[in-house]
């Protein structure tokens, strides 16, 4: 379903990644472990194709990096979900809006975007807060939303940059929770994260990521 | 994308940032009616032009003992020199009557006969011409037999149109700054109001919008800010307008198209300004 062969990429101070080489099987769980600069971000970057590799090619479903066109990358993304550490939520719309967002883009009817985003509130647990503005939750409650944005269209794999990485330990644990829930019914997540004692406790594979290159 | 959709993403912007979105309009909203109020000054002061070089007009006196088949032949004879466009006769009585309208019948009434001659009124199609080239052609009328006495009083409305050209020019040049400046200064102020949303464009561009989809509701928002902008601008010219024909005469109207015409450019300001702006980013 997703696949990187060889993949390099190589920035302009010298940095990068090389010689990364992984699958991603459809409902599988992998989290890519590496310490900060290790390349993490890099390798989820070439599957939503914001870097294409120099080297190498990325299989996205029936996107491959090495033939596709700059005005196919958006409906690459729409097959992805995409969590950061940041939630990049929008702060100019209500909690319901920044999840029916992801849904407007592939034109859904309103009927169907107003099920569809409850169900993901519901998944999330987060439906009583459907009218509140992303500044009036807390950091957990903003990481919960990004999540039903990423899943509310039940994407082919949900990517994860460090989705704990500014949370308290309880909180994460609960976004935890949540993403295993999610995977649990099928859907493929791929985890950046250089927390290694977390996702020990864990089920799912284990890929170790250091300076750039893969780690046995 | 559904046009519900494009409006409805285009309300939500103007609800969301009300207050870039109120500046942005009041912005265009200045710039036009500063635009329009050149326009309408710059307007004027070639209506003036125009209506000098209608009296750029030569008085040719004529003998009282031509007949009317001399004042025929004469009149011809004028009407061929270089420069003379229309050659109108006035006798007399029309010239008593021109006098009494401008002075009074009291006044006329005490002269026992009417002392007026006849004379021509010799219109010329040398408007920005020299002194030189009239007072040629004023010579040349006073050498036709018959003719008794050429009169012109040209220093004042050369003058009076020296004036009015550098005044014209002046006003046109900055018309050009003022049209080049109004969309440097919109242009930056959609930019800044897009700028504030770069995070937001960059996510939807994450989640899967394509560009088209981000950048016309953006688009749209920016057109209709120029056509509030625009709307307000001439309401605001026809209040400066309608107070300024009271307090001067003559004054020439706001011309019901020069409105349509604020009111394409504002939205071509809107749409080019947002346009220029969404193009850093997407």
């Amino acid at each position: 379903m997703v696949e990187l062969q060889s993949v390099r990429v190589t920035y302009a101070n010298g940095e990068g990644i090389d010689q990364i080489t992984f699958s991603v099987a459809p409902g599988e769980l992998v989290f890519l472990v590496g310490p900060s600069g290790a390349g993490k971000s890099t390798v989820l970057k070439t599957i939503y194709m914001d870097k294409l590799p120099d080297e190498g090619h990325v299989v996205v479903g029936s996107y491959n990096s090495l033939f596709i066109r700059k005005g196919e990358i958006p409906f690459l993304r729409r097959k992805l979900g995409i969590v950061f550490q940041d939630f990049r939520l929008f702060a100019d719309r209500d909690i319901f809006e920044n999840v029916a967002f992801t849904l407007e883009v592939i034109g859904a009817r309103q009927k169907e975007i107003k099920r569809l985003v409850l169900r993901a509130l519901a998944d999330v647990g987060l439906s009583h807060k459907a009218r509140k503005m992303p500044d009036e939750l807390s950091g957990g409650e903003q990481q919960r939303v990004a999540i039903a944005r990423a899943i509310v269209n039940e994407p082919l794999l949900l990517l994860a940059d460090e989705p704990t990485g500014n949370l308290d330990p309880d909180t994460a644990s609960g976004i935890m929770e949540v993403l295993l829930r999610i995977n649990t019914r099928g859907t493929s997540i791929l985890m950046a994260t250089h927390n290694y004692d977390m996702v020990q406790r864990y089920r799912g594979r284990i890929i170790k990521i250091n300076n750039g290159r893969l780690v046995a | 994308m559904s046009l519900r959709r494009v409006f409805k993403e285009t309300s939500d912007g103007f609800r969301r940032a009300w207050g870039s979105c109120l500046l942005s309009i009041l912005t265009i909203a200045f710039f036009l009616l500063l635009l329009g109020f050149l326009a309408l000054v710059s307007a004027n002061i070639d209506h003036f032009k125009q209506t000098l070089n209608d009296r750029l007009q030569l008085q040719v006196f004529i003998s009282g003992t031509l007949d009317d088949q001399e004042i025929g032949a004469l009149s011809q004879r004028i009407s061929r020199i270089a420069g003379v466009t229309k050659v109108t006769f006035v006798s007399r009585e029309m010239a008593a009557e021109e006098f009494q309208r401008e002075f009074g019948r009291e006044l006329f009434a005490a002269l026992e006969v009417n002392p007026l001659p006849s004379s021509f009124v010799v219109r010329l199609g040398i408007a920005g011409e020299s002194e030189g080239r009239i007072k040629q052609i004023a010579s040349r009328i006073e050498e036709e037999a018959g003719v008794d006495e050429v009169v012109y009083h040209f220093q004042t409305l050369f003058k009076l149109q020296r004036y009015a050209s550098v005044a014209a020019t002046t006003s046109w040049i900055l018309l050009l700054f003022v049209t080049l400046g109004s969309l440097f200064v919109v242009s930056n102020n959609i930019r800044l109001v897009i700028s504030a949303r770069k995070q937001i464009i960059s996510t939807m561009r994450l989640v899967g919008a394509t560009p088209g989809f981000i950048r016309t509701p953006l688009i749209l928002e920016g057109t209709l800010q120029g056509a509030a902008g625009a709307l307000l601008a001439g309401a605001g010219l026809y209040f400066v307008n309608s107070i300024l024909a009271q307090l001067v005469p003559g004054l020439l109207q706001l011309p019901p198209e020069s409105l349509i015409i604020l009111f394409v450019l504002g939205c071509f300001l809107g749409f080019l300004g947002s346009l220029l702006a969404i193009k850093r980013y997407l």
